[in-house]
């Protein structure tokens, strides 16, 4: 007798392990179905996303198409709780449920770059939100994402977003573009400038004596916050744009197909001129170890007199003056210069917003995509994203008139929907950051360091792809 | 079927459970990961097979190779530097003195501190405008004030230094465990016999405390060569790869460069290598334990 309830625990044990094991490992692929009986409730309820996919694809339809009850999953890694985000959150939520009464949706936010990460896994698990924001064309290339091309939207797209890298692959679109954003420039304190009696800078020479003169002034010419590699990664990048775009449309191809190497001349000047600042003590002391938003602060409070940031710097900045309690001042911008004077910026959204291709909801995703790219609710969340429209019937108005000059700089120049950095791996543009930092933080420039970006090229080119423009 | 052959079957339908979990959850996902090293993969899309490439990589990466020498370094002060220290202090906190207790629970205290608290703590500390830059302007050595964490030169050193602060207090109680099972007998004999001072520790103290030492150079050398969350919220790596470790260059491959292949090869070197060292450290430690 006790031999067989030993025998019979040991055999429940062993069903119940291999139920664990079967449910564990199907979970993924069976998650859109599966995750629809309980997604009428838990997911609108905002419960765990991961199984509550595709919640509607076997709701429970009731009446109409437009009556029909089911959670839609947006996911983002930007909206956060600021004015403009939760404005822009609620005027979705409020324009769909005009189309979609009984609908619900469910935001899969994770704030910043871990939302990639999480977004590569729930594209492997087929878990992905219905609509996601993205950034990197490998999803569609991995077939992770509809082909939008036909949509009624494109037909409103401008000519910036036509040219848009990060939303087409071979000839299909992927993804509506979302706020137009240049890759960064410099943002200096105008009062400051007018004060020293500086103008803007035109070429390196010029930009080198106006750090001259705000040293002399007791201030720090340029705070870096370094601490955030994405702003080091911004700096080199914007600085190398004005250095090779414009002496050779080519060169991105040039660097991709190994005719121009990581060690390259031009390459080189970027280095050393960021080596002459540093020894001249043109960076505030402590650029390694503070991040964007402390550099910021530093720029805010008027100790320093330039910060290389993306578009949102204005607004940033106007509310780091109030939460600080600083002097108000003017903010200008101007873009990075070779010595010559040419420059080049680039602008593209940089954000393409796409459909899940395994979605069990196609048309309520292409009605959410829609609704999000209308006027009344792109505008005013441009508006607070400090992006350019990139559809030809979105107006922004900008209450600070330096994006006048932003305007100006990119309808005069040589601007380009992509950077350099679209034509080398991700470890390569990685590598030549590693180098910055060494030479940020006093260490010699050597040439010899960029070999690592040569060879992390070599050995990862296959994942590159290439703007199809 | 016999008795043992019942016991036998009814052990191994027990074990099944446990067997299909561990296979399914560790084998598996461990049998995978040794197939995606040899490819190239960026976690989206079907990863592509490349072969050897991605170990011949690692030795031409200065993430990884900067990374390996740094964890030796630290597996080096490890040894030669914290344990020595720590063996120290459990040997003073082993004997009879009025704030033994105190004493004791503040060189264990740093243990108990999360080391994600403690990295942020130390890392204000250690800014240019930090904590320790003013103490030393205030005593007059400004001329050698620094970005602790933002020099080549020392960002690293830094580091070492802040995981002392914790591990110290940690080994020094595996040994002071170690020195108190050692009986009392022992040291009254060999008293009778004229050994003191250096001798009863050379002779007494030493060989009986070697399980103990055996466990804290285990857990000083594995530690070392682990080493990640320190340099990855101090510093990153950086600047440049000053900073790097073996395991942070694992985990950028993976989720800065989007290397997952390369990742993963990288990590099984780094397991392989934590393997070797380990059986080299046990064999030559165990070698020396002396059983009562």
């Amino acid at each position: 007798m006790k031999k067989r309830a030993i025998l019979l625990l040991a055999a429940i044990l062993i069903v119940a392990a291999a139920l664990a094991g079967c449910s564990g490992n199907s979970g993924g692929n069976t998650g859109g179905n599966s995750g629809g009986n309980t997604g009428e409730t838990g997911g609108a309820a905002g419960g765990d996303s991961s199984g509550t996919n595709n919640a509607g694809a076997t709701s429970e339809g009731e009446g109409g198409a437009n009556d029909k009850t089911f959670t839609i999953r947006a996911g983002a890694w930007f909206i956060d709780e600021r004015g403009h985000q939760v404005a822009f959150k609620k005027a979705v939520e409020d324009g769909y449920k005009k189309l979609y009464p009984n609908a619900t949706i469910q935001w899969d936010i994770t704030l910043g770059a871990t939302y990639f990460d999480k977004l590569k896994a729930q594209f492997a698990s087929d878990t992905a939100p219905d609509v996601t924001f993205y950034q990197s064309l490998d999803y569609a290339k991995a077939g992770n994402l509809m082909d939008l091309s036909g949509e009624p939207w494109v037909s409103r797209m401008n000519e910036a977003a036509k040219k848009d890298p990060s939303l087409s692959y071979e000839g299909k679109l992927y993804g509506a573009p979302g706020a137009g954003n240049i890759g960064g420039g410099i943002w200096y304190n105008k009062d400051l400038f007018d004060k020293l009696g500086i103008q803007p800078p035109k070429t390196v020479q010029e930009f080198l004596d106006a750090c001259e003169k705000i040293k002399a002034d007791g201030k720090t010419p340029i705070a870096l916050g370094f601490k955030d590699l994405w702003t080091a990664n911004m700096f080199l990048m914007n600085w190398l744009q004005s250095y090779t775009f414009p002496t050779d449309a080519e060169y991105g191809m040039k660097l991709y197909d190994g005719t121009v190497s990581f060690d390259d001349a031009v390459i080189q000047k970027v280095y050393q001129n960021v080596e002459t600042m540093k020894s001249k003590g043109y960076f505030n002391k402590n650029a390694l170890s503070i991040d964007w938003p402390q550099s910021a602060q530093l720029f805010a409070s008027g100790d320093a007199a330039m910060i290389v940031q993306g578009p949102w710097m204005p607004s940033a900045n106007a509310e780091n003056i109030d939460k600080g309690g600083y002097d108000k001042f003017q903010i200008g911008f101007f873009p990075f210069m070779d010595e010559g004077g040419k420059s080049s910026m680039t602008f593209a959204s940089g954000t393409g917003l796409g459909i899940n291709a395994k979605t069990k909801l196609v048309q309520e995703s292409k009605d959410l995509v829609a609704l999000m790219l209308s006027p009344e609710v792109m505008a005013p969340w441009l508006e607070g994203e400090g992006g350019l429209p990139m559809f030809t019937d979105v107006n922004v108005k900008f209450a600070d008139p330096v994006m006048d000059t932003v305007k100006q700089y990119l309808d005069g120049g040589l601007t380009l929907p992509y950077g350099l950095t679209a034509f080398m791996a991700t470890s390569s543009a990685n590598a030549m950051v590693d180098v910055l930092t060494k030479v940020v933080s006093g260490v010699k420039f050597n040439p010899a360091d960029l070999k690592a970006a040569q060879d992390a090229m070599t050995k990862d080119k296959a994942t590159i792809v290439l703007p199809q423009t | 079927m016999n008795l043992n052959r019942k016991q036998f079957m009814v052990s191994i339908l027990f074990l099944i459970p446990a067997a299909a979990i561990f296979i399914l959850f560790f084998y598996v996902p461990f049998l995978q990961s040794i197939y995606y090293s040899f490819t190239d993969w960026n976690g989206v899309g079907k990863p592509k097979f490349i072969g050897w490439a991605n170990y011949a990589h690692i030795w031409k990466d200065p993430h990884m190779t900067d990374g390996l020498w740094n964890s030796l370094k630290m597996a080096a002060f490890g040894l030669v530097v914290q344990n020595p220290l720590a063996l120290l202090a459990a040997v003073l906190l082993n004997r009879q003195f009025r704030t033994r207790s105190f004493i004791r629970t503040a060189f264990y205290l740093p243990v108990i501190i999360s080391l994600v608290v403690a990295s942020v703590v130390w890392g204000q500390m250690l800014q240019y405008d930090g904590f320790i830059n003013e103490v030393m302007i205030r005593i007059g050595l400004e001329s050698i004030t620094e970005d602790w964490l933002g020099n080549v030169w020392t960002s690293f050193p830094a580091i070492i230094l802040l995981t002392q602060w914790q591990a110290i207090g940690y080994c020094a109680i595996i040994y002071l465990a170690g020195l108190q099972a050692i009986p009392q007998d022992m040291y009254e004999a060999a008293e009778i016999e004229g050994a003191r001072g250096w001798s009863l520790f050379r002779f007494i103290t030493l060989p009986m405390l070697m399980p103990a030492v055996t466990i804290v150079l285990f857990l000083t050398v594995v530690g070392s060569l682990k080493l990640f969350d320190l340099p990855y919220i101090l510093t990153n790596g950086g600047p440049g790869t000053s900073s790097y470790t073996l395991f942070l260059a694992v985990y950028n491959a993976a989720f800065k460069d989007n290397n997952y292949g390369y990742a993963t090869a990288g990590g099984i070197v780094l397991a392989i290598f934590i393997v070797i060292v380990s059986i080299v450290q046990l064999s030559a430690t165990r070698r020396k334990e002396v059983e009562l």
